[in-house]
């Protein structure tokens, strides 16, 4: 790790390559990644190769590849993680994608974002001689570029864990072909004795923006489930407001964005 | 550069640009067609080989990812017991991938048994979703890979 940060340090320009799933994509169309001058590889560094719980967090390192993730964390993933990372497909995709390259694309905000802002998740930056931890909210300027210092890489994922009941995750096209069409919503939740007591829900567009609506989450709390005709005609009305009043997203994706949380909020149920 | 690896079981050297894509070294240098070109941006998954016993794109692995690596092309599969087994079993199950995608799905297919001689529907059906195939249908791939499963199991008994 030290030797990493100082390459790093030397070489700021220097392209990071983990699994290189979302620079495959890219590369095509983008001369930065098709013939980067340099290189630095992070699949070799086992500090951000490895998961690791305490008896509050879940660790990911950032350069750990999603089916390792999902088979290490197979008994605390939340749902909602868990959903998003099968998502990815072909399957041998997932032997090479990480949750730091999923995060550290510029310009671009992949399905990871969403559901670690919607878990709490912290980040853990490093450069040579200091580490930093933020929140997921403010790892990101308003471009959707991650607001890193010169030399500073992102390490590691911490969770907190949760008892959460529920957790969806959807996503609709592929970002890499066409960000106007592809969509993602997730949703996290607590619900006792069929009432919501906690229910966080986002809908991420790839673009830096992420749609996110804290008063109708309140607006739902303390309801039972399943929600009356009242309430659901409520909730959508506020969404469809959040979704309105959302700048530079499609109307396919406005149109799919309501569709998915009007049957969101149809199908919620307390958990068996 | 020189990078050093095995290749179906034989260790190789080869002098490749760090950033060169496995894809084409296997096919250019090593004339290893049954790599297949597809989109080559990871996405149909026609050109993948197993690297450390996972089915990994070629097309998405820089040379620089492959020193010490273990890379098992179909060409070394046909080397191994099982081949035949899942060759016979894919013909049980009337189950036949067309020449272009066969070798990316016997890699597939040799690595999810590797994990169990018992796979799950869902995990058979989750390695091949995605996977650019309008071959033939999801039941047959699964119903193979479970026969094949069956007749591997019974040579380990025998």
């Amino acid at each position: 790790m030290a030797e990493l940060l100082a390459i790093y340090r030397q070489n700021p320009n220097a392209l990071l390559w983990a699994g290189g799933t979302a620079i495959g994509g890219l590369r095509k169309n983008d001369p930065q990644y098709a013939r980067p001058k340099k290189i630095i590889s992070l699949a070799m560094v086992s500090e951000i190769a490895k998961v690791s719980r305490t008896e509050r967090y879940l660790e990911i390192g950032a350069a750990v590849p999603y089916n390792k993730i999902l088979q290490v964390g197979q008994h605390v993933l939340p749902s909602a993680l868990s959903q998003g990372l099968s998502l990815l497909r072909p399957m041998p995709l997932r032997n090479l994608a990480t949750l730091g390259g999923n995060l550290a694309v510029r310009g671009l905000r992949l399905n990871a974002y969403p559901i670690l802002l919607l878990l709490d998740a912290r980040i853990e930056l490093r450069r040579e001689g200091r580490n930093r931890w933020i929140t997921m909210q403010r790892l990101f300027d308003r471009a959707g570029n991650p607001i890193l210092d010169s030399g500073e890489l992102i390490t590691r994922i911490r969770i907190p864990f949760e008892e959460w009941d529920l957790g969806y995750f959807r996503q609709i096209g592929t970002p890499m072909n066409d960000l106007r069409s592809s969509l993602s919503f997730c949703c996290t939740g607590k619900i006792v004795k069929a009432t919501v007591s906690d229910l966080r829900c986002a809908f991420g567009t790839f673009s830096p923006l992420v749609i996110r609506n804290r008063e109708l989450e309140a607006f739902l709390s303390g309801k039972k489930v399943p929600f009356t005709r009242k309430e659901r005609e409520e909730a959508l009305a506020m969404m469809e407001k959040t979704i309105a009043e959302s700048p530079g997203i499609s109307s396919f994706q406005k149109n799919r964005a309501r569709e998915l949380f009007d049957w969101f909020i149809h199908v919620l149920r307390e958990p068996d | 550069m020189e990078f050093r690896f095995l290749l179906n079981g034989k260790a190789v050297t080869v002098n490749a640009a760090p950033e060169q894509m496995l894809i084409n070294v296997l096919r250019n240098f090593f004339h290893i067609a049954s790599v297949r070109r597809g989109c080559e941006g990871g996405l149909c998954g026609i050109c993948s080989v197993l690297v450390d016993g996972v089915p990994i794109q070629s097309c998405l692995v820089p040379m620089f990812r492959t020193p010490g690596a273990d890379i098992i092309t179909e060409e070394g599969l046909r080397e191994k017991g099982e081949y035949k087994d899942l060759l016979a079993a894919f013909a049980e199950a009337d189950y036949h991938p067309c020449d272009y995608c066969r070798p990316s799905t016997m890699l597939i297919a040799y690595s999810i048994l590797e994990r169990s001689l018992e796979p799950k529907e869902a995990e058979i059906l989750d390695a091949f979703s995605g996977k650019s195939c309008s071959c033939t249908d999801p039941e047959k791939i699964v119903k193979a890979i479970r026969s094949a499963g069956r007749i591997i199991k019974g040579h380990l008994r025998a």
